[in-house]
């Protein structure tokens, strides 16, 4: 078994892990059921630790082709902006999820229903960019 | 059936136990062998990875154009090629001047390349991995484009 191929492998599990808590995680938050905001507190703490571990698995990458190869993965034209897309969403759900754990309940109920479904935006772009990224590069 | 039987009781080795050896017999003639079970399955780790170690190392083949070739501006051009990904390659990258144009996902064929100006220009394969990190393993043909 390969060290290199093992340790992708494993990055990917958390990369798709990380995938499947900020889609599920907003998702639930979002729709269809209304859920508290006590309740939504959890949901928050899944989905902030679901981008972080996007954002960290996804360096991840570049640093075990790094480690192996001194060099990064060699991609271009849509791949690199579909890379600069997720990498943005990363950001800004790291942010907005941030924000809503911090104020979130001292805004209005429109706003936190809002930042809910902005945060599935996110990860629903983020996810969709995953897949150019995947077979444009 | 069993062709040879080997005296391998307290670790002796038979002499004719080569690599080589090993390959020419059938997986029921290995098995068969009178082995203590720890040494039959040290022996069948020891043959997955050499197994692995005899895999076809990676190899890139430019056959069209020719190094030094001359093209035609007008006309379009294809690269011809062939592509052994090996071990630790997945597919392979094609790069106009040191600038990636293609994907090449297919192992063996012909790709038509982009539009070439006029001049010389660099054209390379280079073996990658999954992750679309180059191992190391290219072929670069220059072309004169007139």
């Amino acid at each position: 078994m390969d060290g290199q191929d093992l340790l992708y492998a494993l990055n990917q599990i958390a990369h798709n892990f990380g995938a499947v808590a900020v889609v599920g995680g907003a998702l639930l938050g979002r729709w269809p059921v209304r859920v508290v905001l006590a309740q939504r507190r959890p949901l928050a703490w899944l989905v902030l630790a679901g981008w972080i571990l996007q954002g960290v698995s996804g360096a991840t990458f570049g640093a075990i082709s790094f480690a192996y190869y001194g060099q990064f993965p060699d991609i271009h034209g849509i791949a690199v902006a579909a890379l600069l897309v997720k990498m943005s969403c990363a950001f800004a759900g790291i942010i907005l999820t941030a924000l809503w754990l911090r104020f979130g309940d001292k805004w209005s109920e429109r706003s936190r229903e809002g930042v809910w479904g902005l945060l599935l935006l996110l990860a629903i772009t983020a996810l969709s960019a995953a897949a150019f990224l995947r077979w444009f590069s | 059936m069993v062709a040879c039987h080997l005296p391998v009781k307290g670790g002796a080795q038979h002499p004719h136990r080569s690599l080589l050896w090993l390959l020419n017999r059938s997986t029921a003639e290995i098995a068969d062998m009178r082995m203590p079970v720890m040494s039959r399955l040290a022996f069948f780790i020891s043959l997955l990875f050499s197994g692995l170690t005899l895999a076809a190392e990676s190899m890139v083949t430019i056959s069209a154009p020719a190094d030094g070739a001359t093209l035609d501006a007008m006309t379009e051009n294809a690269i011809t090629y062939e592509v052994v990904p090996g071990p630790k390659g997945d597919h392979s990258h094609l790069y106009v001047d040191g600038k990636e144009d293609a994907v090449l996902r297919k192992l063996k064929g012909s790709y038509t390349l982009p539009t070439l100006t006029a001049g010389e220009h660099n054209i390379c394969i280079k073996v990658v991995n999954k992750g679309h990190v180059p191992i190391g393993v290219e072929k670069c043909v220059k072309v004169m484009v007139q």
